[in-house]
């Protein structure tokens, strides 16, 4: 019984060092979330507020995010607080930051957990973009990597036609408005329907170059 | 706020990933993405595989190939090479086209005149060879392979294998492209077979004239039937890293390394499918650790195996700073034997011992004795400074508690554990735990209590590091970098 009764203190004495105190965050539409410290370490937006005002009981305001991102951002943070961090060992500092540019980029390595979490946001309804926007806006970065690897899938093996029409970007025709090439650059740029020898960028030809 | 407005960090991120074609695509979308296709940041790294720069063709005997397009690398090379920071050229089995993409950069550099280099930032390059392999039985695909850029055949046989190296025109092109490369600071050049010490030798020559100074990274994989020790490597005098293959290493070259290379600190022994294993003798390394003592420095060195490697490398004797030991393969299992011989060598200087890429359609033996569990205990105390452990094979979940209450008591910072591999087990009942200051019957109560759920594993092992931690499925098992 003793070994027992110690051994569920030392449980609960670990999480709450690990957690800390709780922090309130409030959404733009005024919902407000508890979130512990495991969470506030991975938004560096959330932390330098939070290490700024010393908020006690106060909520920290969000104006730019809504409640019904805000609530699955919680939840992300929620799963991804205890993951590993790469921490830095003293001995290696000086070779260890460059190990990882030697890895190319891949956007095909999203574990299964973010895969499903990203999918209930669609492009249709907005949601992708604003919980990018959010991402981006709180400055958590596993989750901004997700999103911009899911993006990045999306846009593969699509025209720029598909997708303008996937993302649903009004396209103005060459010579008008204020996505005309001209405007851009003041020459007759790359129109992807006309084949133009002035044309910036690495190839004139509207097709695909591998094909 | 729609797509358009997405804020150009995220843009450049999004278009790093996307290969060039997509990057197109995407440029012409709107008017933020067609400036962000004109962010230099996304065009730092070019990888050359094989598809970048080529169109399909039909050829009458040959069915379907492809063709390089100078037009469009003419077209990169004048818009977006100046941008140029890390070159990859992967390997690729159509090497004519490989050949004209080296000969179209080289002609680029030369065009210019000297003061004029256009790769001002090129900082990486990275060549790995396509390596053909055909078997002696099957005398078709021989010929089918042979084309004429093999002036001479540079063979390996293996078995009955037969694995065809580089040589001919492809060496002279590769040469000519290093010779015209400057300042550059890593540099990997792998998978060729060369047979003898002036070829190598030559292709780093002409990197030496130019990037002698600057060179902090070196990464030369190189395969013959016999050992060619690689002096010139000691010559790049700010070198940092290392990776080598263990033939290419003699005692005079570490000797060299010692007394030459002041800034090395990790030096990689690699060993791979065709390597020949080799040994030095013990004594160059107690010559080694006296000059680096004197010298106040320290190597890292890491013994690692990759590819379809199936053996164990040979360790190098007692004074060497081994640090790591990492199997990248899938082909090795877990000796017992060499853990042991392991812990005799290095107790004071191992930090990492990884088995990485877990196995799956693998025999894993099931009875307790045929196990590496014991083995696995006994390095983690024995091994006072590690602090990575990654274990692939089935142990059972007493181990894993055990594993973590040893290495806790040291220094063990990261234990990666397969989940499929851990079976609920507790084979210690009648085994007499009397290390410095371990209680036998708090253990076996602990144990007990602690091994028949795995939740009540990681809640337990939780505890012991003072934070989360679960085992890992194999995705994430394979994800893992040490």
């Amino acid at each position: 019984m003793a070994t027992t009764a110690e051994a569920s203190n030392t449980t609960t004495g670990n999480t709450e060092t690990a957690t800390g105190k709780m922090i309130k965050i409030q959404s733009n539409d005024g919902q407000i979330f508890e979130v512990d410290q495991g969470v506030v370490e991975q938004s560096s937006t959330i932390k330098t507020l939070s290490d700024l005002m010393d908020v006690g009981d106060v909520p920290i305001p969000l104006p730019n995010v809504k409640a019904s991102i805000l609530g699955p951002i919680v939840d992300f943070c929620n799963h991804h607080k205890n993951d590993q961090k790469p921490e830095p060992i003293d001995e290696d500092d000086d070779d260890d930051p460059n190990k990882d540019i030697y890895e190319p980029k891949r956007s095909d390595d999203i574990c299964e957990w973010d895969l499903n979490f990203i999918k209930q946001f669609t492009v249709p309804e907005g949601t992708l973009f604003d919980i990018i926007m959010a991402a981006n806006y709180l400055g958590i970065k596993t989750l901004l990597a997700v999103g911009c690897k899911t993006i990045a899938n999306m846009v593969r093996g699509k025209s720029s036609t598909e997708v303008r029409e996937m993302f649903n970007i009004s396209y103005d025709p060459p010579g008008e408005g204020i996505n005309a090439p001209n405007a851009i650059e003041g020459q007759a740029g790359t129109v992807p329907t006309t084949q133009d020898a002035n044309a910036t960028g690495p190839s004139p030809q509207p097709d695909p170059m591998n094909q | 706020m729609g797509w358009e407005d997405l804020p150009t960090i995220l843009l450049e991120d999004i278009f790093s990933f996307l290969s060039l074609t997509y990057r197109y695509n995407c440029s012409q979308v709107c008017r933020s993405w067609y400036e962000t296709f004109h962010s230099p940041v996304i065009w730092y790294t070019l990888t050359f595989d094989g598809i970048l720069f080529t169109r399909k063709r039909f050829h009458f005997y040959r069915g379907m190939e492809r063709i390089f397009n100078p037009y469009r690398t003419q077209f990169y090379l004048s818009r977006k090479g100046e941008h140029l920071r890390r070159l990859i050229i992967k390997p690729i089995i159509e090497y004519n086209n490989m050949c004209d993409f080296l000969n179209m950069l080289t002609n680029f550099i030369n065009y210019r005149d000297h003061d004029n280099y256009p790769f001002r930032y090129l900082e990486e390059f990275s060549f790995t060879f396509y390596v053909l392999i055909s078997y002696d039985n099957d005398l078709n695909n021989q010929n089918a392979f042979m084309n004429h850029y093999y002036q001479e055949s540079n063979v390996f046989i293996r078995g009955k294998k037969r694995y065809y190296g580089t040589g001919g025109v492809i060496l002279q092109t590769l040469r000519r492209f290093i010779s015209s490369i400057r300042c550059l600071k890593r540099f990997h050049l792998n998978n060729l077979f060369l047979g003898s010490d002036s070829d190598i030798g030559a292709c780093l020559d002409e990197l030496i004239e130019h990037s002698c100074e600057t060179l902090q990274y070196i990464e030369i994989l190189n395969y013959t039937s016999h050992t060619i020790p690689l002096y010139i490597v000691g010559l790049f005098s700010n070198l940092n890293t290392i990776s080598i293959s263990s033939h290419s290493l003699d005692e005079n070259v570490l000797l060299l390394f010692a007394n030459h290379l002041i800034h090395l600190y990790r030096l990689n022994i690699v060993q791979d499918e065709l390597t020949t294993p080799c040994r030095y003798p013990d004594t160059v390394w107690s010559e080694i650790e006296i000059i680096l003592r004197e010298n106040k420095r320290q190597w890292f060195i890491q013994m690692s195996t990759q590819g379809k490697c199936k053996c164990e490398p040979y360790w190098p004797g007692s004074p060497a700073p081994v640090r790591a030991i990492v199997y990248n393969t899938c082909s090795i299992k877990v000796d017992k034997t060499s853990i042991y011989t392991c812990m005799e060598q290095y107790k004071t200087t191992l930090e990492t011992y990884a088995h990485l890429k877990s196995m799956c359609r693998v025999y894993v033996p099931r009875s307790f004795l045929e196990r590496a569990d014991t083995a696995y205990i006994g390095a983690v105390k024995t091994f006072r400074y590690l602090h990575t452990i990654a274990i692939k094979e089935r142990i059972s979940t007493a181990t894993c508690l055990l594993i973590a209450y040893y290495g806790t008591r040291n220094n063990l910072k990261q234990f990666y554990l397969r989940r499929n591999c851990v079976i609920l087990r507790n084979e210690y009942r009648k085994y007499l735990f009397n290390e410095n200051g371990d209680n036998n019957e708090f253990i076996h109560i602990w144990l007990e209590k602690n091994c028949r759920k795995y939740n009540q594993v990681e809640d337990a092992v939780t505890i012991l590091f003072g934070r989360q931690w679960k085992m890992l499925t194999d995705w994430e098992y394979n994800q893992i970098r040490v």
